[in-house]
């Protein structure tokens, strides 16, 4: 039920975001573009990083994080689009007893948008679901995700490089509400101008 | 929930005999404290047996008709007085706290010292106080006995996940061993066990098909159960209340062993092995029978799936089942109770018809308090599952 509601909402605001994007730019004097943001740098999950009562584990919770990101940018300050990536959380290894290791990350899969100020600086908001994984090594190997519905929150300063690329430094907060997994980014992002009308 | 194990006075005490334990049992009158808990309440012993098998634990369980609320106490005997100390809580809401109570010498206390004690109306007065969450008790209380507790019918009060859900802040998780050990004192004489199947087909109990923050503590694991092996599972993940997830034979073997339980409703999940989960049945009830402890363990068939896949056993014939299907599929398995939704009604005519080829009906999962009145007064079921455990007993064992 919470989920199919959840759904429902999430619909509801793609229509709106797409159909306000739509109609923004007065018809036939305008230049749109597709944007693509390419990034990798570093995470770290600053919700409680659970690991079970009883083990002695050594916790890890900083690692990789990467995003790709397409945003349909017309000619005004708001723009709209879809964000994925990669986003380790934490990882244990068990400090006593039989081998014991846990990777958990996160693919988000989020509607964005982004508003930009001074040319340089964007705003970005999103919610979505994240495809939240597990990756056991005990007695076997476990790889197995859930999907969880979330939220993220970034922004970003932008250095053009060229008429139709850049460069960004990119904070970003992403938070896997169901799952109750929460992280922040720092990432370097490429920032490409790929098709424009 | 308050604590209340380290109790000084209560240390001092000594066990009440079985006679002082069963005349103590009943329905009383609140003389005061009637605006938290109602005008009446029930109360009834059960037990619990610790993990060495010899030491008994004794608790006195009053089950209120207001907000489903109920009191746990321990007690003993210091001099002519009885004294018993525990909690209070109200499952319907986060009231709860510290209660403590006395039979004085005088009011009840000299008589439940003789052999045989001839009880009735008001000769056992409890009076005692309650106070909010860790606070000192400070509110008067008092109960007088009025009548002996409902036994005319055999009926059994059936606890949802093996007791109770994690949901309704519970002191202990839902499907855990110490939720079967606890379930006796919120007034259950069975236990609904959900059951699923690990990789290494282990059958153990949980009931979401999501290992998830619900059930369980945070781990770094997610997915369905069944991807997972027992040994994985034991080692990884615990729930809610830090207990380890339990093979269905631990819980029957707390059941049987610990508890006073005597009817266990195995609730298949997924698509269970039932030949696996036959064998376990058979073998936890041929001992049972063979310590003479009244103890039945009914596989519990939910689908046509299951009920097809209960039909290839060998002897399902007389495997001791629970059909929730319609009263034919009952017949077809044998099984030996039916257990239609509540929400079908009292079904009067169809319950008799059961009664008449030798089965029995338990009605699922009913928690308002309005029909579980109704269903007692005017039903003819032999038992309610139920989340509020507590409710049920007292509309129950206030029967007249």
């Amino acid at each position: 039920m919470y989920r199919r509601i959840s759904l429902r909402i999430l619909c509801i605001a793609c229509g709106f975001l797409v159909t306000a994007g739509l109609h923004a730019g007065a018809p036939g004097d305008s230049t749109f573009k597709l944007v693509a943001y390419v990034g990798g740098g570093l995470s770290r999950y600053i919700s409680v990083a659970g690991t079970p009562s009883g083990m002695s584990a050594d916790v890890s919770k900083t690692g990789p994080a990467v995003t790709f990101r397409v945003m349909w940018r017309p000619e005004h300050l708001l723009s709209v689009g879809l964000e994925t990536g990669w986003t380790k959380l934490y990882s244990y290894k068990s400090t006593s007893g039989p081998a014991a290791q846990v990777y958990y990350s996160q693919v988000p899969l989020y509607f964005v948008w982004c508003m930009r100020f001074w040319n340089e600086l964007n705003i970005f908001g999103g919610f979505g679901y994240s495809r939240v994984n597990t990756n056991l090594d005990f007695e076997g190997n476990v790889n197995i995700g859930t999907w969880s519905m979330g939220w993220v929150a970034a922004c970003s300063y932008e250095q053009p490089l060229s008429k139709t690329m850049g460069i960004a430094a990119e904070l970003k907060y992403i938070n896997a509400v169901e799952s109750q997994d929460g992280a922040i980014t720092l990432q370097v992002q490429f920032v490409w101008n790929f098709y424009e009308w | 929930m308050p604590e209340t194990s380290n109790d000084v006075l209560l240390s001092e005490t000594r066990r009440f005999t079985p006679t002082m334990r069963s005349s103590i049992e009943g329905v009383y009158r609140v003389l005061e404290g009637n605006d938290v808990f109602g005008d009446i309440v029930a109360m009834k012993w059960s037990y619990s047996v610790a993990e060495n098998l010899t030491d008994t634990t004794f608790a006195l369980s009053v089950f209120s008709g207001r907000d489903v609320g109920y009191f746990v106490l321990q007690g003993g005997t210091l001099d002519s007085v009885f004294i018993f100390r525990g909690y209070w809580r109200k499952m319907v809401n986060t009231e709860t706290g510290i209660a403590q109570f006395a039979i004085g010498s005088k009011n009840g206390g000299r008589r439940l010292f003789q052999v045989t004690p001839v009880i009735g109306k008001d000769s056992i007065v409890f009076t005692g106080s309650f106070g909010s969450g860790q606070g000192l008790p400070d509110r008067q209380v008092a109960f007088a006995y009025e009548r002996p507790l409902y036994k005319a019918k055999r009926f059994e009060i059936l606890g949802h996940r093996c007791g109770g859900r994690t949901s309704d802040m519970l002191p202990v998780s839902e499907n855990s061993v110490a939720m079967v050990l606890f379930s006796p004192q919120l007034g259950l004489t069975g236990i609904e066990v959900d059951v699923r199947i690990t990789k290494d087909g282990v059958p153990i109990l949980y009931h979401d098909n999501q290992i998830n923050l619900r059930e369980t503590q945070k781990s770094g694991l997610v997915g369905t159960i069944e991807e997972y092996t027992y040994a994985q599972l034991q080692a990884f993940v615990r729930l809610i209340h830090g207990e380890r997830i339990p093979t269905l034979q631990e819980a029957l073997h707390a059941a049987l062993y610990r508890t006073p339980t005597r009817f266990v409703y195995v609730d298949n999940k997924n698509s269970s092995n039932l030949a696996l989960e036959r064998s376990i049945q058979k073998a936890y009830m041929d001992t049972a029978a063979a310590l003479g402890r009244e103890f039945e363990i009914l596989i519990g068939i939910p689908t046509e799936d299951l009920l097809n896949q209960f039909l290839t056993l060998p002897d399902y014939a007389s495997a001791p089942s629970l059909c929730e299907l319609s009263m034919d599929d009952t017949r077809k398995m044998g099984a030996i109770v039916w257990a239609p939704r509540w929400t079908e009604g009292t079904q009067l005519s169809n319950v008799a018809t059961m009664h008449a080829e030798g089965r029995r009906v338990v009605t699922w999962t009913l928690d308002v308090a309005g029909y579980v009145q109704e269903y007692l007064a005017q039903g003819d079921f032999d038992g309610i599952l139920t989340n509020y455990s507590p409710m049920v007993a007292f509309y129950h064992y206030t029967r007249q």
